[in-house]
């Protein structure tokens, strides 16, 4: 389980995701997003900014897709680099 | 896991709300439809299209865009076949993605995807390129 200041992200296996989530509406805690995910068993630190940037927009433009649901990367910025892009 | 909490950190940094929000319903009607098409339309006895209906409600989608979404996919209603696909691709960097798209047009959707990927420095590659540095598993957010 991850904790982040606005959320908590819980993973299951695959086949227990359903359960997992019943068990914690049950317990009275909603449940804002449930789904199959892909975690990447690695991540692969992107440390320069401007590939960092393309490989960002590639992900908008994906995610902007009409048909697409959702994209899943094994890609690292870090918080730096992040907040260069931002400006 | 760090990957996934910076990647949603750089939405909010760029002012994006998570999935785009005109996307949302259609994401969610689009989840119902293929959760209806594979596991009927009663929510009892399908849990994936409970899940995706309660989502859909969490977000105040209206219940009767949820119910025809329910109708289209077990074919009451007429409203095209949305399947499920998944494609594997290179970014920049040797990054690997996975995109899960739902789409009544396949040949159109393999075809934008493709031009997507070119377009940004990546490529397309084939079932099985990437998916093997992932592991599937089951998430909730609260």
């Amino acid at each position: 389980m991850v904790v982040d200041e606005e959320s908590y992200l819980v993973t299951t296996p695959h086949d227990q995701l359903y359960q997992v989530g019943e068990a914690i509406r049950q317990a009275g805690i909603p449940i804002e997003l449930q789904k199959l995910s892909f975690i990447p068993e690695n991540l692969v630190p992107v440390q320069d900014s401007s590939l960092a940037d393309q490989v960002l927009r590639l992900c908008d433009e994906l995610e902007e897709n009409e048909d697409v649901q959702s994209v899943h990367g094994n890609f690292d910025i870090a918080e730096e680099t992040l907040a260069k892009l931002a400006h | 896991m760090a990957g996934h909490s910076k990647w949603s950190k750089v939405k909010r940094f760029k002012g994006a709300i998570d999935a785009k929000r005109g996307k949302l319903f259609s994401r969610f009607s689009k989840e119902i439809m293929v959760a209806a098409r594979m596991g009927g339309g009663d929510m009892d006895l399908n849990p994936r299209l409970r899940s995706a209906v309660l989502g859909a409600r969490a977000q105040n989608m209206p219940n009767d865009t949820i119910d025809r979404a329910i109708k289209k996919g077990t074919g009451e209603i007429a409203g095209g076949i949305v399947e499920e696909l998944i494609y594997e691709g290179y970014g920049p960097s040797g990054v690997a993605l996975i995109v899960e798209a739902a789409t009544d047009n396949k040949n159109r959707t393999a075809a934008d995807i493709r031009r997507i990927f070119s377009k940004n420095n990546g490529h397309l590659a084939a079932t099985g390129a990437v998916s093997y540095l992932f592991k599937r598993k089951g998430l909730g957010r609260r």
